[in-house]
């Protein structure tokens, strides 16, 4: 309540100043920023329970109306400021009830002596991909139109943009560009906060890091990057600090023959995670390399890319491992089903839309992963204990009818878990975009898309309780129409199943394996989406939308539900 | 083109570097999964060092075994005559003097005595067990000070008193019931007016000529140990223990200016049980509540004059019963019976 | 040394230009993702509304009564001051806009209020009033469409459907509401009635409160036009997720001047968490307005229905008929109405009350939705007014003598079932006093004597028939008049403009139908209402306003009677008020009003009060 209160005054005095500045400027200082969305939805549940399940509550409505508001200030040209509020009204709420007031980011930027360029407050930061990187690694195909609509909006929401964590510090970054031999050098360095210390145990923590790019020319360019999450000595009685260092170096070189594009990139470095003072605590170390050459047809961009990873069992990244997804959330709505009130799990319905399970921080511990999502490479590229190559064909038609993309990872542990074979994993990705319209030059968008991933994870063992085999499907198909002037028919199905079995490593605190835990699963879930959209732009639309989900457990079969669901959007964002 | 040749090589040199990383040589990360799922065999038999045991002369024996699997294993060692039991328990792979010693000690009462015995090895999830006889020659002396074990009756210069309730059971009773020895001390009646049932003051002048217990004066070092036995079905009783110390050293300890300890035990077991309280820990009580000592507060406890037991129980309550046995100072630690 | 090295590494790498790479927007828009693939995002300036604005209104009210002689559970705070509206009309309101674009939009509004109860901060209360609305438009060659999403957005379909009742603007206008604007002249709001026979009224006059999402096809082919509604009214707001949603729409044909259409409104929820017990109703009708030469013929038929899983009684008719005919044809315009609704139609969100189903919502909640409205059994309403289970005939007209203008209507109607024993009527002539002796929700069953129940702005009495069979039944339909007669002069007085307004609304309950009010002892209850106002415009920007009102309510043998006096209701209320309107500036403005009050019902020996009300209001709009 206090909160509120504050972000509302906040709010109000924002509005003020806003207001005056408006009124005393000439030229334009401050301007406005904003999204607006309403959000109505309306559920239900069927259980296929042993008995009626007359426990759940099957059917709800829910829904928000909200305003993001942003003041963006201009005092002068090398300064700006922007402050967001978000008004969210819960649907239902009738005069006042149900209204949220917060403040969704507030962060300053600009140029110190015309030489630095610095950033406080909320600030989008990205490094590689195995020093800070948001990888997506729970969507590996990207979805059709129906179901991006819902992912963009947890996008959104949580602030995901180009695989860049949302953090709160400051970020400064200066360069030098050369006559001769190098065309430009560039630093950055941010601290971010990831948490403040409780004043009794929970130290302070923070997350920095920087880098130095050098760029030669087009042909090459080479960076060094080191990120660094750690504990500040003397904000809690305690001494034993946490400190996860990572130091990465990036080569990438260029080179184009008459048509074609050759180029080799290679990223390697190492990390340290330890507790200074904790002697049951491990001193984790270990290193990564990452190589590729991609060959690239220029005129189409289609191209054809090749590597080799190794990422060795102890190598932690906080920046690049925290993962989206909390698997250990409540979904947030029919969190339980059943007579028995049995828990349910985060599902593909979930997954797609649900931003009640998705996570803005960057954290030490190694979050928990669903094997039916990504076995493979639960924490992206950044996954410790892989070895093995890659590739990817990306195909275009210069008109750009189709889109064609094949992406593979044969790879293997290094360090074997419970027994020294280790297992092997394989992904296939396959994805096809089909622009009909453009093939039958219609102003009308008629867009196909489909895709399929693959995942295999094995063990093979003389001994039954070493082997292990689970395998995984995902699929989507979907259809954009546009049945008159912005107006679009949209469809899809998403498709995931999977079937085998897995040990799922226990960790303690220090993310040591201490146990296993046998994981089998028969499931089957799938999401039919359909509707109507009316863009009024790319980014303002209207839509309705069906939804039918399906749980289906081959082991349990009372554990099977449906979710049936319409959505009502009406989303504003810029 | 050259610039690339010089590329390349700083290329080479980065991963030369990194893989010149050294990685931990643990074989594999977790428990081994032959521990956790594997089957359960015997790969040695169980086994013990020394089928017959002199604790007395501090002789011990070890027991020997090898599993499949790492497992949760139990070794039960019963006395044939006494029904006494010793029960060591362990998660390993093997049975060695590390994981599984006997020094004679007993886990439920009453103590070994010189008899036969059989020890029994049980694996968790695995039905069958092993077994294997010892016996025993002679029983773990227990070093330290005892204060009683009423194995010779009532020390003339202890100070019995006990009130004239119903039932009154107030003396040393001499069955199979003793957990040491053959006999106890039994405590029972009902007293409808006051909480006291009995009490036995042990001053230290009835172990010799000195007024004072002969014990250390490091209060971390002695501990009070004493075996006390719960009546299933009874009034719960407390049994208080007081130590008076006579810090001035005239002989005799005097309330209003020195200090008095104690520690309250609520009876709430069922059976024997062995209660040790250091001394360092215990406090002064007034009617049960914590409170300063009236001498020098400090704990001394070479100074310890007299030790006093009542025998106490709510009097609305009704029947109260419990049973007391060897109690002994011991120093460096509690007492491993 | 470290200069040192800086300076050789400069000439060792021949730097011919060193600098840093501004950007005026303060983001790095000179590398492209390609280039700089790392730190902050995003790499290009944020995209702006296209346009924003604040508007609104400061309304300070402060309002001081003192009862001397109070009603029993009022004795010990007979002096009562309190700064604000409990009408949920904050101090400051805020009105924010976005637009996205041409055709996109949206927008909310901020309040914000400070009690002055001497808590400082803490107590002060902000929010907002209707929530967050968006909009969005688009023209094709086939017609217009809008949407209206979000809410509260104030709309309105066919009066069985959607709408609140606009009435025959016959009140009293001396008392100010909360969302009264501040005129162009300080007479603006005097003259305005007396000249066009109306108020200025907000946006929400005539309509009702929606959540959820609207859309609207307008100019379509062929005439017609459309719109799909879905959401929640006031009436099932609340954040149970339980269903509990309302879905209306109409199909609109228009012909020049006239219309048909076809409107529906429908609710629909759970009173029980598995859904087994679904409860709402639903209402779908046709209306249309025709021309026949001069004269106007509109109405609206239909059925509805409640539906439970305690009461399911089939479908009901709603009929409504309006013939307007001109003064050529008539001497003075007249409107002839019509109308019958079964006992088995409601619909809360329409033009009539409901007096004949019990119904609750099990959804709804203080903390998302205005309370449940309280079913009104059969209510004395002004004309105009209409209820569900009444059948009547209401005529109206206006017409002009001279200077003075004129407003009469009278109104004959009956039950359709005996269903209630129950019947309210309102206090006017110091409705609003009375009103605010409750502070805050919307009490039932206060007073000395339980029969009171505020509403908003208001307060009605209930009275209870005794001539009932042995389970409570009455056994008599109850027939209802109303006459109503609305006066209005203008003239000077020294060169400045004077308005007289009187309001004469007589009303009477009884067995049988009469063609006007019936007063004698026959009526269960006659109600005789006089308002008369005065104002006048004594300087260029200050107005005096009076009022006199005065009320007589008297009920006969065949009602509850006093259990002291064995005599029936017999009420007497007078209200005198005097007070200025004084325009401060260019859109602010000061109003003070002053209240004698003084109500007894001699039967009722506890049934009276007598005070005092001051009432400041400073109103300035941005």
């Amino acid at each position: 309540m206090k909160t509120n209160i504050k972000h509302f005054i906040i709010l109000i005095s924002l509005m003020c100043i806003s207001s005056l500045l408006t009124r005393a400027q000439i030229t334009k200082k401050v301007e406005f920023i904003g999204g607006s969305r309403t959000f109505i939805t309306n559920n239900q549940l069927v259980v296929k329970d042993s008995l009626p399940d007359t426990t759940t509550v099957k059917r709800n409505t829910g829904g928000y109306s909200l305003i993001d508001l942003g003041v963006n200030i201009t005092p002068n040209k090398k300064t700006e400021i922007m402050g967001m509020f978000r008004i969210r009204n819960a649907y239902g709420g009738f005069w006042g009830a149900g209204v949220d007031f917060s403040v969704r980011q507030l962060w300053v930027k600009g140029i110190i002596g015309n030489v630095v360029r610095y950033q406080v407050g909320d600030i989008n930061l990205k490094q590689t991909p195995y020093t800070l990187y948001n990888h997506n690694e729970d969507h590996l195909l990207s979805n059709p139109d129906v179901f991006s609509l819902q992912t963009d909006i947890v996008d959104y929401e949580k602030f995901y943009i180009k695989n860049t964590w949302r953090q709160q510090g400051a970020s400064a970054d200066f360069g030098f560009t050369f006559a001769k031999y190098l065309k430009e050098i560039t630093f950055n360095g941010f601290m971010t906060r990831v948490n403040m210390t409780n004043f009794f145990d929970v130290p302070e923590r923070l997350f920095g890091g920087g880098n130095v790019q050098l760029i030669q020319s087009k042909y090459l360019r080479m960076s060094y990057h080191n990120t660094r999450l750690f504990d500040v000595a003397g904000t809690v009685a305690d001494s034993n600090m946490y400190s996860n260092s990572v130091h990465s170096g990036v080569i990438a070189l260029n080179k184009d023959f008459s048509r074609w594009n050759v180029k080799a990139e290679a990223e390697a470095g190492n990390s340290r995670a330890y507790f200074t003072r904790d002697s049951l605590a491990p001193d984790l170390r270990d290193y990564f390399v990452n190589t590729a050459l991609t060959l690239k047809e220029n005129n189409t961009r289609s191209f054809i890319k090749v590597g080799y990873m190794n990422v060795g069992p102890d190598f932690r990244s906080a920046g690049a491992q925290s993962k989206r997804i909390n698997f250990n959330a409540l979904p947030g709505y029919y969190d339980r089903y059943g007579n028995d009130q049995r828990v349910r799990g985060i599902s593909l319905l979930d997954v797609m839309r649900n931003e009640n399970i998705y996570n803005t921080s960057i954290t030490s511990n190694l979050m928990d992963f669903n094997p039916v999502f990504n076995n493979v490479l639960p924490y992206g590229t950044a996954t410790f204990n892989r070895k093995g190559f890659f590739g990817q064909l990306n195909l275009k038609n210069q008109k750009e009818w189709f889109l064609v993309n094949f992406e593979n990872y044969t790879l293997s542990e290094i360090r074997g878990q419970g027994t020294i074979i280790r297992k092997s994993f394989l992904l296939n990705k396959g994805e096809v975009t089909l622009n009909l319209h453009k093939m039958l030059r219609s102003d009308k968008r008629f867009i196909l898309t489909g895709g399929a991933v693959m995942q295999n994870t094995q063990r093979k063992s003389e001994l039954d309780f070493e082997k292990v085999n689970l395998s995984s499907m995902n699929f989507n198909a979907g259809i954009t129409y546009e049945l008159f002037k912005q107006f679009d028919l949209l469809g899809g199905a998403i498709w995931l199943n999977a079937k085998g079995n897995d040990y799922r490593a226990d960790r303690n605190v220090y993310s040591e394996v201490v146990d296993f835990t046998e994981f089998n699963t028969d499931s089957k879930q799938s999401v039919y989406s359909g509707g109507l959209r009316f863009r009024f732009t790319e980014k303002i639309y209207l839509g309705g939308f069906y939804q039918h989900f399906q749980y289906k457990d081959g082991i349990n079969l009372f554990n099977n539900y449906n979710i049936n669901q319409v959505l009502i959007i009406y989303n504003m964002t810029f | 083109m050259k610039n690339l040749q010089g590329i390349s090589i700083w290329i080479f040199m980065l991963l030369l570097a990194v893989s010149g990383c050294k990685r931990s040589d643990t074989p594999f990360d977790g428990p081994d999964l032959q521990d956790l799922n594997g089957t359960f065999s015997m790969l040695e038999p169980f086994e013990v060092s020394k089928s017959s045991l002199g604790f007395g002369s501090g002789e011990t024996a070890y027991f020997k075994a090898r599993f499949s699997k790492l497992s949760d294993w139990t070794v039960t060692i019963t006395g044939n005559t006494s029904g006494a039991k010793k029960i060591i328990t362990g998660k390993s792979r093997v049975l060695d003097a590390t994981t599984a010693t006997w020094n004679g000690s007993t886990t439920e009462f009453p103590m070994f005595e010189p008899e036969a015995c059989t020890a029994v090895l049980t694996v968790e999830g695995v039905t069958d067990s092993f077994s294997l006889p010892l016996s025993i020659e002679s029983v773990k002396a227990n070093p330290g000070f005892l204060v009683a074990d009423f194995e010779s009756g009532v020390n003339p210069k202890w100070v019995i008193f006990k009130q004239s309730g119903a039932n009154m059971n107030f003396k040393i009773v001499t069955d199979n019931v003793a957990p040491q020895g053959n006999s106890y001390f039994n405590m029972a009646g009902t007293v409808d007016w006051d909480w006291l049932i009995g009490l036995i003051d042990f001053p230290a002048t009835a172990y010799g000529t000195s007024t004072n217990f002969p014990l250390s004066s490091n209060p971390d070092n002695e501990y009070f140990n004493v075996l006390l036995y719960g009546v299933p079905g009874t009034n719960q009783t407390l049994v208080l223990f007081s130590f008076k110390e006579d810090e001035n050293q005239n002989g005799t300890f005097e309330a209003s200016t020195e200090d008095e300890y104690n520690v309250q035990i609520p009876v709430t077991w069922e059976g024997w049980k062995l209660v040790s309280v250091k001394y360092a820990d215990l406090t002064y009580l007034v009617n049960g509540a914590p409170g300063t000592p009236k001498g020098n507060k400090l704990k001394n406890p070479e100074k310890l004059t007299k030790i006093s037991m009542l025998h106490l129980a709510d009097k609305t309550l009704g029947f109260a019963s419990s049973k007391m046995d060897y109690l002994i100072f011991t120093n460096g630690g509690p007492l491993e019976p | 040394m470290n200069k040192k090295l800086l300076i050789l590494l400069c000439l060792l790498l021949n730097i011919g230009l060193i600098r840093a790479q501004y950007v005026p927007e303060n983001t790095d828009t000179t590398h492209t993702e390609q280039e700089n693939p790392y730190n902050v995002f995003p790499k290009s300036p944020l995209p702006k509304l296209k346009n924003f604005s604040v508007s609104g209104y400061y309304r300070f009210l402060g309002n001081v009564r003192n009862l001397k002689d109070p009603y029993p559970e009022l004795q010990n705070n007979p002096l009562s001051i309190f700064i604000g509206d409990d009408s949920q009309i904050p101090q400051l309101m805020l009105n924010l806009a976005g637009k996205a674009n041409d055709k996109t939009s949206f927008y909310t509004d901020l309040f914000m209020w400070a009690p002055m109860m001497g808590g400082g901060t803490v107590e002060n209360v902000k929010g907002l009033n209707l929530g967050v609305s968006m909009t969005g438009t688009h023209s094709t060659r086939i017609g217009n469409f809008k949407v209206l999403a979000g809410g509260i957005n104030w709309y309105s379909l066919s009066p069985f459907t959607f709408y609140t009742n606009k009435g025959y603007n016959r009140f009293s206008i001396f008392e100010r509401n909360p969302w009264d604007p501040n005129t162009k002249g300080v007479d603006s709001r005097y003259a305005d009635f007396y000249n066009t026979g109306a108020l200025n009224q907000d946006k929400r006059w005539g309509q009702q409160a929606f959540q959820g999402i609207i859309l609207e096809g307008n100019d379509l082919p062929k005439g017609f036009s459309a719109v799909f509604m879905y959401g929640k009214t006031q009436l099932n707001g609340g954040f149970q997720p339980l269903p509990n949603s309302s879905t209306g729409g109409r199909i609109k044909k228009t012909f020049k001047d006239n219309f048909i259409s076809l409107n529906s409104f429908n609710n629909l929820t759970t009173s029980d968490s598995i859904e087994n017990k679904p409860l709402g109703f639903n209402i779908h009708t046709m209306e249309f307005e025709f021309r026949v030469k001069k004269i106007k013929i509109s109405g609206e038929a239909g059925a509805g229905r409640f539906f439970s899983e305690s009461y399911d009684k089939g479908w009901g008719e709603s009929v409504s008929l309006k013939v307007l005919t001109p003064k050529e044809y008539t001497g003075i315009p007249i409107e002839l109405h019509a109308y019958q609704i079964s006992p088995k139609v409601i619909n809360n969100s329409s033009v009539f009350w409901n007096s004949a189903i019990r119904e609750g919502n099990p959804t709804a909640g203080p903390d998302g939705s205005q309370l449940l409205l309280v079913p009104f059994a059969s209510s004395m309403v002004p004309v105009g007014q209409l209820t569900n289970n009444r059948r009547g005939i209401e005529l109206n007209s206006e017409f002009n003598v001279g200077k003075l203008k004129f407003s009469v209507g009278n109104s004959i109607s009956e039950e359709i079932e005996n269903i209630s024993s129950q019947v309210t009527y309102s206090h006017p002539a110091n409705n609003l006093t009375l009103s605010r002796f409750w502070r805050w929700g919307f009490p039932g069953n206060v007073g000395p004597y339980g029969n009171l129940t505020k509403v908003y702005r208001g307060v009605f009495e209930t009275l209870t028939l005794t001539d009932v069979d042995a389970q409570g039944k009455p056994l008599n339909k109850k027939r209802f008049n109303t006459m109503e007669l609305n006066a209005k002069y203008n003239n000077k007085i020294f060169k400045r403009d004077f308005y007289v307004y009187y309001l004469l609304t007589m009303a009477s309950l009884q067995k049988k139908l009469s063609p006007i009010m019936v007063f004698t002892e026959k009526a269960y209850l006659r109600t005789y209402y006089h308002q008369m106002e005065f104002y006048y415009r004594i300087f260029p920007n200050i107005m005096w306003t009076n009022y006199v009102g005065y009320e007589r309510i008297i009920a006969n043998y065949d009602t509850k009677t006093d259990v002291v006096s064995r005599r029936p209701k017999n009420q007497t209320g007078l209200g005198l008020a005097t007070g200025i309107d004084l325009r401060m500036s260019k859109n602010a403005g000061l109003y003070l009003r002053q209240r004698w009050f003084n109500y007894k019902d001699t039967s009722f020996a506890l049934d009276h009060y007598k005070g005092t009300e001051t009432t400041v209001e400073i109103k300035i709009f941005f």
